[in-house]
């Protein structure tokens, strides 16, 4: 058999999704795709855990944001939305809270009406929280009990400190105190009108346009929010944690340091670097960990950009006696990247991976939509997009040897083991 | 309707178009038709470790991933009881890559001393890192112990234990590749940005050579289960939980649309029976969920809650028999029954709207026999009757053809 030669992919376009304002302002896009009779729609609110006063304020929120009306109970609300066979929820990031729609189109109307109720009707029964505030007690005691999860969690609150929104713990003192004004206070003053973006994705036809305009300019709620979030990272001076886990036969590392997000000029480099580190599966921390040695399933590094930060980190679960190996070999890999330039061929591997994984992001609507909403998030104009992906097909050895130099010496790295 | 072309090859392979042309990729999809449930009792988890193998190159192409990668594409696979299943996602424009990589890895690996060892290691941390390094992590494996008494199902796909693993040798290996990679025991699924004519004639370029294997399988049975069984294990876990398991039907009979619903009508979505009885309204779990493996042959029907460590496990348990017998005795009513069918209409048009869900249900079907199965999925929900429903809860979801694996904590 012969060896078919490799053929250069096409340009990536991204196609802009279509821009309207509804009366009362609220900016929506659209990515159409009427393939099939289905639509994704969020709302998001620039708000999530950053803009809270109380820890957990926003998850309780969002949890709650179904548990009940003055006229309707929690289970008349949930079952009017699985009636209509769709999905439809609240969620917190680190500084969003999303109102999440999946439905099949011709259900979006009442759906939306749904939503309206969940925005701005939801009178947080206490009953309701005390469930939620056991339930969520009872996982965290489930969790507490994963190395993986403690070793990502711990490493974020060392990074970034025991207060930071990017940091903090969830806690049975924290879950405690959770209070039930405090949640309708958060409700109140982030979940507004003048303070989220609508997108949309999939068989969006003129009848959905209209029924956006019709439901949702009925969202009046606009009282300004005054709580202007200060947010001090503390990082722990100690660089290395290790928290012992009885009875654990793995042990679960993650390393790392606070680093930068999508506004940073180096980002798009910074991805083919990372790429080349530990970002496929081709990568050099799973050629040697794990396709050479063995020492464990999975080895991946990865940035993580956030609205005012990001953080880069390593993730692995390997044996507990072969810890002390795979953290060596991680060192070294470290100071290769620094102290040696990176072949071209390995350099054109990565970007052409990476290439297959930006034009990923431009298939479907969906994906469109996904991506577009990150761009907005961090406040980074998409136009970036296409200027990352020229900085991949750009970069050369030097310049990915400067960046190692840069970003990721050993001696900045916060190194957290729990097992 | 999901539209799809069918041919054959000379060599028994069998080959099915899925055309899309609004993405720029396009799917590669096998599917060999050997899984966990094909293993020696002694020698579990082969099927899985030998997935790992297949990525280990052969002559023509030292490394698999490489060039796949270097074309844009990704690629991984999964194994189940029934079969193991390799895909590749790659920008049309290199098509033959992915097709000319599958079809070498076919009869061509290069299966050595090394890649054996290194992959016998790295299944041995993902055995660790999945089933024991975590709580409940091995609470499959006592189930299908407990559940199947003669099918192969009784073991899970990773394997019993560790050891049988680390024991696989390179002449195991050898045999097993042999007996089931061939043209004859394959399904190939090309789908995506590709016309069928090309589709097609790429297909014979590249499969068309080579050579078939008369693949042998054994048929299995299970005993009807008569007595409700029990087993309860401690651990170092931080809440009671309860399985509770019923053998059914394979996914070819129409009781299995029945059984999905009616998991439909316990657990999925908030306005759940499970979920606002026993969570919200009892309180007597944190966690609750009902699934249904979906396998080949008889396969099985679980419900399993994490217990709110307030509620005893006997009140627990007898909750969710309340729950069953509610479904004996009375007929859904029409509004729910509706509910749940829209739900289920919601998510097979989202599932039917990603290109690689459509790939691997093609290939799944016709495992099962007839690729065109997957037109009829709809149908077979809708179909589903309330009389239905309850006559299969009075069949199957009964006492005496329960499983009750009690996973406790430690005192």
């Amino acid at each position: 058999m012969n060896i078919p030669p490799i053929q250069a992919i096409g340009a990536i376009q991204f196609t802009l999704p279509k821009q309207l304002q509804l009366s009362n302002q609220i900016p929506v896009y659209i990515f159409n795709d009427d393939k099939n009779p289905i639509l994704k729609l969020d709302i998001v609110f620039d708000a999530g855990r950053w803009t809270e006063e109380q820890k957990l304020a926003a998850d309780a929120m969002a949890a709650l944001s179904k548990s009940g009306t003055k006229n309707l109970s929690s289970f008349e609300i949930n079952e009017a939305i699985d009636q209509l066979g769709a999905t439809l929820k609240i969620g917190t990031g680190y500084n969003t809270c999303t109102l999440s729609i999946s439905c099949l189109s011709k259900f979006l109307e009442p759906c939306l009406e749904l939503a309206l109720t969940c925005l701005t009707d939801i009178v947080f029964p206490e009953n309701e929280l005390q469930i939620f505030k056991k339930n969520t007690k009872a996982k965290l005691l489930v969790n507490n009990e994963k190395t993986d999860y403690l070793s990502g969690v711990i490493f974020r609150e060392t990074i970034f400190g025991k207060e930071h929104p990017y940091g903090y713990r969830t806690n049975n003192e924290r879950i405690e105190q959770i209070d039930r004004n405090e949640i309708i206070r958060y409700y109140q003053s982030n979940l507004l009108a003048s303070n989220c973006t609508v997108f949309i994705a999939g068989d969006v036809n003129e009848n959905c346009l209209n029924q956006l305009e019709s439901v949702l300019s009925r969202f009046k709620n606009t009282s300004v929010n005054n709580f202007k979030p200060q947010h001090i990272i503390q990082t722990d001076s100690n660089l290395k944690i290790r928290e012992k886990k009885a009875k654990s036969t793995q042990a679960s590392l993650t390393m790392g340091k606070i680093l930068f997000n999508k506004q940073n000029k180096d980002y798009g480099n910074f991805i083919l670097l990372n790429t080349i580190f530990g970002g496929y599966f081709g990568s050099r921390l799973m050629s040697n960990i794990r396709e050479d040695k063995g020492l464990t399933y999975g080895i991946y590094s990865m940035l993580n950009p956030l609205k005012h930060d990001g953080f880069w980190a390593i993730y692995t679960d390997t044996n507990i006696d072969k810890l002390d190996i795979c953290i060596q070999e991680i060192e070294i890999e470290l100071d290769r990247l620094q102290n040696e330039l990176i072949s071209e061929n390995e350099i054109q591997l990565a970007r052409n991976y990476l290439l297959g994984r930006f034009l990923k992001r431009t298939d479907g609507a969906f994906n469109l939509m996904e991506t577009f909403k990150s761009y907005i998030i961090e406040g980074v104009d998409i136009q970036h997009f296409g200027t990352f992906i020229e900085d991949i097909k750009n970069a050369d050895a030097k310049l990915l040897q400067n960046l190692a130099q840069k970003y990721l010496s050993l001696n900045s790295m916060h190194q957290v083991i729990v097992g | 309707m999901i539209e799809f072309s069918k041919i054959v090859l000379e060599n028994e392979l069998k080959v099915i178009h899925h055309y899309d042309a609004s993405t720029p990729f396009i799917i590669v999809n096998v599917l060999y038709h050997i899984g966990a449930k094909d293993e020696d009792e002694n020698r579990t988890g082969f099927a899985h470790l030998f997935e790992h193998l297949m990525f280990g190159g052969t002559k023509l192409f030292p490394n698999f991933d490489h060039p796949l990668q270097d074309a844009g594409g990704e690629n991984n696979a999964f194994t189940n009881n029934d079969y193991t299943n390799y895909y590749d996602v790659i920008p049309k424009e290199n098509i033959e890559t992915a097709l000319c990589l599958e079809a070498d890895r076919m009869l061509d690996l290069d299966i050595n001393e090394q890649s054996l060892k290194v992959q016998k290691d790295v299944v041995c941390e993902e055995f660790k890192e999945h089933y024991i390094n975590q709580p409940y992590g091995d609470a499959w494996h006592k189930l299908r112990a407990l559940v199947y008494e003669q099918h192969p199902y009784k073991w899970p796909t990773i394997g019993k234990n560790l050891k049988q693993i680390e024991e696989a040798t390179l002449q195991d290996v050898r045999d097993f590749y042999a007996a089931y990679y061939s043209p004859s025991n394959a399904i190939l699924v090309i789908s995506g940005n590709i016309e069928k004519e090309n589709a097609f004639s790429l297909t014979e370029k590249y499969f068309g050579h080579l050579k078939s294997k008369t693949v042998q399988h054994k048929a299995f049975s299970e005993p009807e289960q008569q007595v409700a069984k029990t087993q309860t294990t401690y651990s170092d876990v931080p809440l009671n939980a309860i399985f509770i398991a019923f053998k059914i039907t394979d996914k070819k009979n129409k009781d299995y649309y029945t059984a999905d619903t009616i998991t439909d009508i316990l657990s999925t979505g908030t306005s759940s029976r499970l979920y606002q009885n026993l969570i919200k309204k009892e309180k007597a779990f944190v966690e609750i969920d009902a699934y249904i493996t979906g396998s080949n042959d008889v396969g099985m029907f679980v419900i399993e809650g994490k217990i709110a460590e307030d509620c005893s496990v006997e009140r627990a348990e007898s909750l969710i028999w309340n729950e069953l017998e509610q479904l004996q005795k009375e007929l859904i009513s029409a509004k729910e029954l509706q509910k749940i069918k829209n739900k289920m209409l919601t998510y097979m048009a989202f599932s039917e709207s990603s290109l690689m869900n459509r790939t691997v249900a093609l290939a799944h079907f016709e495992l099962l026999g007839d690729a065109n199965q997957i037109n009829q999925e709809i149908d077979a929900y809708e179909k589903v009757s309330a009389e239905a429903i309850q006559t299969f809860a009075n069949a199957y979801l009964i006492k005496s053809r329960s499983n009750t694996l009690y996973y406790l904590k430690q005192q």
